[in-house]
């Protein structure tokens, strides 16, 4: 089979257990849930790296974070389809209820006085406007993969 | 990346951390943004956006074309 069809199973074994289970799954996991040997799925997971699907955990091909869903736990976490979630950054906790099709509550706190902030969002990106809540950025969009963990 | 209460929150952290640039989207922006950027991830036909596609979704959202300028 060439490897885009591996990876492309590979990928709705992943999409699977997120929606079924609510687990990023480990290379072992895909691999049993496939039916294929362990590494078949180790090297998709390592063509998906470089393509930059997800993002590894440090020193492994394991998933850290299939975006926006993180293992986790983080300072970001989100309420949507009767689960928690974790992201690693706003940008991936709002993005989850998207991912999902389901609405959420995103929950973290400031990052400069450290107080709660809630957020709801609807299926379709839409959220009750908090216009006093601000997300700021601090690397430009052509750096973001430079140095992804601090992304 | 990371959420504050006011664009005055946003500002102090900025001039504590020091990041190397630094934009600030409104919520309804980010909302927008993360669901254009993430609503078929679980789709088995999912692909990263091309550079000038992740570019119009930037300009439909109005941000800043400097910072996100990816080409």
């Amino acid at each position: 089979m060439p490897d885009a069809e591996v990876d492309r199973e590979v990928r709705t074994a992943i999409a699977r257990s997120i929606k079924a289970r609510g687990k990023i799954p480990t290379i072992v996991d895909v691999a049993v849930d496939m039916g294929r040997d362990i590494a078949t799925v180790e090297a998709s997971f390592a063509r998906m790296i470089d393509g930059r699907v997800f993002i590894p955990k440090k020193g492994s091909h394991e998933i850290y974070a299939y975006d926006p869903f993180c293992v986790g736990p983080t300072d970001f976490y989100v309420t949507a389809a009767g689960r928690v979630w974790f992201a690693i950054c706003a940008w991936d906790a709002l993005g989850i209820p998207a991912a999902l099709g389901e609405p959420g509550v995103v929950e973290t706190h400031c990052g400069d006085c450290k107080e709660p902030i809630v957020v709801e969002v609807d299926a379709d990106g839409a959220t009750e406007l908090q216009t006093w809540t601000v997300l700021q950025i601090g690397v430009p969009a052509r750096d973001f993969w430079k140095d992804i963990y601090f992304t | 990346m990371l959420l504050f209460r006011s664009e005055e929150h946003a500002e102090r952290w900025r001039q504590r951390a020091k990041p190397p640039a630094s934009t600030i989207l409104t919520i309804e922006q980010a909302t927008g943004l993360a669901h254009a950027w993430y609503r078929n991830k679980l789709d088995p036909d999912w692909r990263r956006f091309t550079a000038d596609e992740a570019e119009a979704i930037f300009d439909d959202l109005g941000l800043d074309p400097e910072f996100w300028r990816l080409s």
